[in-house]
């Protein structure tokens, strides 16, 4: 946090001092018409290239303009142009101009770098918050990031050591409508139940996860596939009846699916995912 | 006359800071790509070849221990990494050190020059090491360098991937560049060659300079040479004119990284600037004048790099500041006025930008510390060595004119202590 703050000042700091010394320029280039005018164009403009494109791009710009400006210079002076003639900017003026391009493209740099230090910071902060928050608020399961982490785990787990396990995807049917109709108390005490169902139903070790808004996923280790149905249906059985708070009873329907991972498979985790939820069917009971 | 003098003069000058800004961004791009291709290159690091690690060595009691410590931690094979000190004519405790490194480690060894390589120079104590050892691989380090961990790894990385390259050299960074303001301008100085001079023309012409330290050259390359000059103060400089005359190229890799000491005194760097611009000066000299027997007619770009450094731009700015000078004093109806002064700032303000890009490349260094060192470098170090080059041309004149026999100043070190693996 201290860092954050930290850069926030910077931030309004290098802003401060940006925006001060920019008038010093202006307040001498007006004087000189046309060419205090045009130079003080050009100083705005690469001010904005390093803003933008950081300072390594703003001094390459820097140095293209003041070589371009000192070739003109050489140019005009050896044919006797006029041009030449009309430079009538004091050459101490010129010199403070020159050094105030330089600093205040390497300021204007400055600042881009310290903004894109502070989103990057920003970005890993919310990561690490998102690593670390990773359990669903309304049920107590884990999260849909914490499903990946786990399954992806597990499948290197039976690769090295054999046994399989089981996914069973649970999606309950029509859940933004029960929402619309009951409203968002309801709808969380439905999805409490529905935890507190499952986790009684199921085994200790199994592990359960709500990876989507109406969709669960249980994780069977140490399990085949033999009597997987059976073990749906009963879980089907216990959940399809549900009390709201009012007292009246209403019935759910869902759409389960399952997939038996065996070691060595040549599949990904979301591959299976998908698969699953392409292959789900539906329990109307 | 004066006029086209001036004029002459002026272009010299913006000639040279347009050909700086083109190697400037040349470097940078180098910067930007050179690692992309270490993935694809490790695969090839399979079957290494063996490394002989040259470090001649003259009354280098004061560093010594500090190097062969850093040779120690090297990441290398060592059944196939031998480091050799070439003891040469050392009156102080440089060959005992280096004997209680070796009795400690089987993979360093001393060796005692013999005559005639005895006490003539760097180019002799190589030249005696390469009679008395059979590596595939020659690389070189000064006594005073620490080089990283990885960088051997990657000197012989950069041949065993470039089958066309006879030599590969590294970076050097400078160990005791907060000690002084000439540690501090020198600092800036060797950044701004690595990657300008060397960055730059390597990635525009593929060219790049044996720095005498921190670079891994094929045996078969040097012996095919006939050893080092061992009338070159610049041995390094003169070594690479002959390897692009062969028709072989040196490849710049950055990633091989030594920390080398500096003059922390204006004497000895007066002393080591004026050995390296007269080495320079004759190397530039003595291959110009052969350009029409020179093979690889590519090699103009070295050879057009230095001369035209040490003497056209150099040329260029002593006439410029003449003129101005006497100016002052004798009307010499120079036309240009007022816009000499504004190109007088605007080459100021290039040389504060190319060299603040430069900067940037090494982490930390493009700092407000540094910002204020350059612009007081334009006016006193810079300067500086307008003197020098001048001074050294004028010796160099002279040991030409009487046949003055050449003589080897051996840098003065200073205490420095050991900061371990620099990153």
């Amino acid at each position: 946090m201290g860092r954050f703050l930290n850069t926030n000042k910077q931030t309004l700091l290098l802003i401060t001092i940006l925006i001060l010394l920019l008038q010093i320029p202006s307040y001498f280039m007006w004087d000189y018409e046309r060419e205090g005018i045009l130079l003080y164009i050009f100083l705005i403009l690469l001010i904005i290239v390093s803003l933008i494109l950081g300072t390594v791009t703003g001094l390459i710009f820097s140095l293209i303009f003041i070589f371009i400006i000192g070739s003109a210079l050489i140019y005009f002076n050896y044919t006797d142009s006029a041009i030449a003639n009309s430079f009538t900017m004091p050459i101490q003026l010129f010199l403070v101009y020159g050094l105030m391009l330089i600093v205040l493209v390497l300021i204007g740099g400055r600042l881009q770098e310290v903004i894109i230090a502070r989103e990057k910071l920003n970005q890993r902060l919310q990561e690490e918050v998102r690593n670390f928050i990773a359990v669903d608020v309304e049920t107590g399961f884990d999260n849909n990031y914490r499903m990946g982490i786990t399954i992806t785990e597990e499948m290197m787990r039976v690769d090295r050591y054999g046994k399989s396990f089981t996914l069973i995807l649970l999606q309950i049917d029509h859940l933004k409508d029960f929402n619309r109709l009951y409203g968002a108390k309801e709808t969380k005490h439905l999805l409490q139940g529905l935890a507190q169902t499952m986790d009684k139903a199921m085994r200790l070790t199994d592990k359960k996860f709500r990876y989507d808004t109406d969709r669960f996923a249980i994780l069977l280790t140490e399990t085949g596939g033999d009597s997987i149905d059976l073990v749906i249906d009963k879980l089907a059985s216990k959940i399809k009846t549900h009390q709201l708070l009012s007292g009246k009873y209403v019935t759910l329907t869902f759409r389960t699916g399952y997939f038996v991972y065996e070691p060595k498979l040549d599949t990904s985790y979301e591959e299976i995912i998908s698969r699953v939820e392409s292959e789900m069917v539906s329990h109307e009971l | 006359m004066a006029n086209i003098l001036f004029y002459i003069a002026l272009f010299l000058i913006w000639i040279m800071l347009l050909y700086h800004m083109f190697l400037m961004q040349g470097g940078y791009l180098h910067f930007k790509t050179f690692e992309r291709v270490i993935p694809e290159w490790e695969k090839k690091m399979v079957d290494l070849p063996t490394v002989s690690v040259f470090i001649p060595a003259h009354n280098e009691e004061v560093v010594i221990g500090q190097t062969l410590q850093a040779m120690s931690r090297l990441h290398y094979p060592k059944e196939k990494l031998e480091v050799i000190v070439i003891n040469d004519n050392s009156s102080d405790r440089t060959g005992e050190i280096a004997r209680q490194f070796s009795e400690r480690y089987s993979f360093i060894r001393v060796l005692e020059t013999e005559p005639p390589n005895k006490g003539k120079g760097k180019s002799s104590a190589l030249n005696e090491a390469l009679r008395k050892s059979s590596s595939e691989v020659i690389v070189v380090y000064d006594a005073d360098n620490t080089p990283e961990k990885m960088s051997v790894w990657y000197l012989v990385m950069g041949l065993v991937n470039d089958p066309k390259a006879a030599a590969v050299v590294g970076k050097f960074r400078v160990i005791n560049a907060a000690k002084t303001w000439l540690t501090r301008f020198i600092n800036i100085e060797t950044i701004c060659f690595q990657w300008m001079a060397q960055g730059g023309r390597f990635k525009w012409f593929k060219v790049a300079t044996i720095p005498g330290t921190n670079f891994a050259i094929r045996r078969s390359i040097v012996e095919e040479l006939g050893g080092w000059d061992v009338k070159a103060l610049a041995e390094d400089t003169e070594l690479t004119i002959r390897v692009y005359n062969k028709g072989y190229h040196i490849r710049f890799f950055p990633k091989a990284i030594t920390w080398e000491q500096e003059p922390e005194t204006l004497k000895v760097w007066w002393k080591q600037r004026t050995r390296w611009a007269r080495g320079n000066q004759y190397v530039v000299l003595k291959f110009l004048g052969q350009f029409f027997k020179l093979k690889r007619k590519s090699i103009i770009f070295d050879l057009f790099y230095f001369f035209f450094t040490y003497f056209l731009f150099f040329f260029g700015v002593i006439l410029s500041n003449t003129l101005f000078i006497i100016n002052l004093f004798y009307d010499l109806n120079l036309s240009i006025g007022n816009v000499a002064l504004a190109l007088w700032i605007l080459a100021f303000l290039l040389f504060l930008a190319e060299v603040m890009i430069t900067l940037s490349i090494e982490k930390a260094e493009m700092n407000r510390t540094n910002f204020f060192y350059v612009i007081l470098m334009y006016f006193t170090y810079s300067q500086m060595w307008i003197v020098l080059v001048v001074y050294s041309l004028f010796l160099e004149m002279k040991r030409v004119l009487f046949k003055q026999e050449v003589k080897w100043y051996k840098t003065e070190r200073f205490e420095q202590k050991d900061k371990g693996e620099k990153k």
